[in-house]
């Protein structure tokens, strides 16, 4: 071996390398490995005769009741879709828009109250500037209790999904639409809550530095510092996160009765799948013009 | 195989409206050393494009080795392209890989889909040695399984140049590669590149607006000013008027810079 | 004498944020949320302070009366239950993974713009016609691919093979990859088409071909952001696996449901915190991943 080939290897031996990132990629190989071997999914075939024969049945019936079994008729197929919507499903997709409307702009409100007590820029005895006198260690300690109790708040919002939430209020409030709304806004206030609070803590020093400097407190700080600076991302985040809540807002109501989801399950329980599929189908379609109104929207506040 | 020369017949290049050379005709010997001087945006950079196909002449021949580069088939140009080595202003290197992996992108010219995958993934041990090599001699051979982004701007410097070199080119295009550093790094970093390509008879072009630079380290000057060559020949010849011509500096500013 | 200012036309963004405020009030209109009925009575209010009280009493044994000898202790079950919620996750994210990649990539322009040089000199080769011709469909047909898995939701897509052919593991494994996917490739077709491009051109002019200056000059570019959202989305499949403990699947979703419906709050607690601790545990590494990533 050559001088230059034993150089080489030395300095590949003491390359610089993240144990944890190798660490991690083999620990998350062996976990999605682990998974399919051993978590039973792979247990039962999947696929035989029985459910070959449920999926060509169940094809069969998601067709329109009064066409099953006969020529497809446009007309026919679209009286039976006016009737359904007159009856319930244009009710519930309004619904089913409305929580999340209500969700998102109350997870915004309490994000942007939540938020800067958790950054710890703002949340400090001395925000954005330093004060020539030292501060006392209990003013200290009492903003980082602030900040690190805001931050596990925030967690524990944000860690349990909305469905959970929804569950646990419906059986305290009973079945209106608050539960739903009020389920997914906690669950998002968490999300947005932690994006607003980095971003405050990713603000630029300057000009909050200079407000501080005049004088003003930390209302004023953030209302005419903070507000104008990060209000671009934040809307960004918010329509992101709302995209989010039609999907979620959707599924909520198989827990109750508001929204698409009740007449989604409450279709399956009677085994009528075309009107099933058919509020799924709805459902896709809120969801797609709820993107499609988010990306415009997006578009509007990153231009200006 | 190219032989490094380079003929340029009355080259016009626009975009849009803007006029960016101007009826420009050049003649590049192989293993000649020019250095390209002028003001900002009198052409330098779209001159070193020209040069390897990178942009387009709207009017004019250019020729490389006596093919006309616009009537060249895809695969001539890629091959064409493999054999010049550019050292671009930004450096363009890939700053989550590792030197050794910059620098052996250089050979992708000369490889199919396949053997790029085995260079970046599993690099055969004499490539590696060809990397360290080439990294012994830019002065970072220590850096050779280092993140890219942990070196020093310099040090990522020479990583591009090594990578240049690793083509194993025949000429060697330098867009303003100390346009941004302190004076001392900038003169050995000229001197390398100058030094490098004497050894190995590249032709090296080379854009610069330290004149004094340029003046003390190549036999050949060509200065460009709003797209048109209004100097070509030795640093000697470059006298005070010539310099005026080029740059437009008052008498005054001229006396006061010194001979 | 200085001209009067003319009134400005209200910007874009002002009209957003009017329209986002008039439809909270069409909402809350459209819902009937009274916000009196937020008050729960009486009775609401000691079954609200009966759960919530126990967050600060989480059960650490079972709460019933009739427990049979030699059943798993409580925590010992939220463990395993935790360990087959990660499993559901954990194997959903294979084939989302696979699949989103593979419909990132051809949703993503900068994929088949791969050797594009505009202004370049020479002829156009054959590989860069066939680019320009199919590419934009291809990509096309990528992106609407990604939508339409996007827009059902995974719990829809569950109730859907329920209704089908029956739910089995598997089919509740494929019915949180499917969306996942979708947004999978959504996302990393944006994080490609947005990666920096230098590194990539200047391989191209160095004669590389196009897959070569897609897998190392640009996509290296958008791994560490990749690599940063696949981990949120496995996040957000550990919630998604929860939930679907409420179908019947053995996750932490499904013992929630249980201990509220038996009135067991501090257990209810007990899970929550685990999933919670979970949640936790991925951000961490989340967070650690992303700081050695970039450097």
């Amino acid at each position: 071996m050559s001088d230059a080939q034993r150089t080489i290897d030395r300095l590949y031996a003491e390359r610089p390398r993240s144990r944890f990132l190798a660490l991690s990629a083999w620990l998350a190989t062996a976990v999605v490995l682990a998974s399919w071997l051993g978590g039973g999914f792979l247990r039962e075939p999947a696929w035989n005769s029985h459910r070959a024969a449920n999926l060509q049945r169940f094809l069969g019936e998601i067709v329109p009741y009064p066409l099953q079994g006969r020529d497809w008729n446009w007309a026919e197929a679209a009286a039976w879709f006016g009737d359904l919507w007159r009856d319930h499903l244009g009710q519930a997709t309004a619904a089913t828009l409305a929580i999340s409307v209500a969700a998102i702009l109350l997870a915004g409100v309490l994000a942007v109250l939540l938020a800067p007590w958790a950054a710890r820029n703002f949340a400090r005895p001395d925000p954005f500037l330093p004060e020539p006198r030292p501060v006392g260690r209990g003013r200290r300690g009492l903003w980082t209790a602030v900040v690190v109790v805001t931050r596990a708040v925030l967690i524990l919002l944000r860690s349990l999904p909305g469905y959970v939430w929804a569950f646990l209020l419906l059986g305290l409030f009973g079945p209106t639409a608050w539960p739903l709304v009020l389920a997914l806004a906690l669950h998002n206030a968490g999300v947005l809550g932690k994006l607003t609070a980095d971003m405050v803590e990713n603000l630029e020093g300057p000009t909050l530095s200079s407000l501080r400097g005049l004088g003003a407190h930390r209302t004023q700080i953030a209302v005419a510092g903070m507000a104008p600076l990060s209000l671009n991302r934040f809307l960004l985040y918010l329509f992101c996160r709302w995209e989010t809540c039609v999907r979620q807002a959707t599924v909520l109501g198989m827990l109750s009765l508001v929204s698409l989801g009740f007449w989604i399950q409450d279709a399956r329980a009677r085994n009528h799948y075309d009107e099933m599929v058919l509020a799924m189908a709805c459902g896709a379609l809120l969801v797609v013009v709820g993107d499609l109104v988010s990306a415009v929207a997006r578009e509007v506040v990153r231009r200006s | 195989m190219l032989t490094g020369a380079f003929e340029l017949d009355r080259v016009t290049v626009r975009f849009g409206a803007n006029v960016a050379l101007d009826e420009v005709s050049l003649n590049i010997e192989p293993g000649a050393l020019i250095a390209l001087v002028g003001p900002s945006g009198a052409g330098k950079t779209t001159l070193l494009r020209l040069l390897n196909g990178s942009a387009r002449a709207v009017s004019g021949t250019v020729c490389v080795d006596g093919r006309d580069l616009s009537a060249l088939a895809p695969a001539d140009l890629r091959q064409l392209r493999a054999s010049i080595g550019v050292i671009h202003q930004d450096l363009r290197l890939v700053p989550n890989l590792r030197v050794s992996q910059n620098v052996l992108a250089g050979g992708f010219g000369r490889q199919n889909m396949w053997g790029a995958v085995r260079a970046m993934v599993w690099p055969p041990r004499r490539d590696i040695q060809l990397v360290h090599a080439l990294l012994e001699r830019v002065g970072i051979a220590e850096k050779l399984f280092h993140r890219l982004d942990r070196l020093s701007g310099g040090q990522q410097q020479r990583v591009a140049i090594a990578r240049a070199l690793y083509q194993e080119p025949r000429v060697l295009l330098a867009d303003e590669p100390v346009a941004s550093v302190d004076p001392a790094r900038a003169l050995d970093t000229v001197a390398l590149l100058r030094d490098i390509c004497r050894e190995r008879g590249l032709t090296l072009v080379m854009s610069l607006h330290n004149l004094d630079l340029a003046r003390e380290f190549f036999p050949r000057l060509v200065g460009l000013r709003q797209g048109r060559v209004v100097f070509d020949g030795a640093p000697a010849d470059l006298d005070d008027d010539r310099y005026r011509a080029l740059y437009q500096l008052p008498r005054a500013e001229v006396a006061d810079d010194g001979a | 004498m200085m001209a009067p200012e003319r009134s400005r036309p209200m910007s874009a963004k002002a009209i957003v944020l009017l329209l986002l405020v008039a439809a909270g009030v069409w909402s809350a209109v459209a819902l009937d949320l009274d916000p009196r009925r937020l008050w729960p009575g009486r009775e609401g209010w000691l079954l609200a302070a009966g759960f919530f009280g126990h967050a600060f009493r989480p059960a650490l044994t079972h709460e019933g009366v009739d427990i049979p000898a030699g059943a798993t202790p409580l925590l010992l079950g939220a463990l395993a239950a935790a360990v087959r919620t990660v499993a559901f996750a954990a194997a959903a994210m294979l084939p989302s993974l696979v699949v989103g990649l593979l419909l990132g990539f051809g949703g993503s322009t900068a994929w088949w713009a791969a050797d594009r040089d505009r202004g370049q000199a020479g002829r156009v080769s054959a590989g860069v016609r066939f680019r320009a011709t199919f590419g934009p469909g291809v990509s096309t047909v990528c992106r609407l691919a990604a939508a339409l898995l996007r827009s059902v939701h995974e719990l829809l897509w569950a109730v859907l093979f329920l209704a089908a052919f029956g739910i089995t593991p598997l089919a509740a494994v494929i019915a949180i990859a499917l969306p996942y996917a979708g947004t999978l490739a959504k996302v990393f077709a944006e994080l490609i088409d947005e990666a920096p491009r230098p590194a990539a051109g200047a391989l191209r002019e160095a004669g590389a071909g196009p897959v070569a200056v897609f897998l190392f000059g640009l996509l290296p570019r958008a791994m560490p952001d990749m690599t940063a959202y696949a981990i949120y989305r496995f996040e957000c499949a550990l919630r998604a696996a929860a939930v679907l403990g409420f179908f019947g699947f053995p996750t932490l979703g499904y013992h929630i449901a249980a201990s509220f419906e038996n009135l067991y709050y501090g257990e209810v607690w007990t899970y929550l915190y685990v999933l919670v601790a979970l949640v936790v545990a991925v951000e961490w590494w989340s967070v650690q991943v992303r700081r050695r990533l970039v450097a």
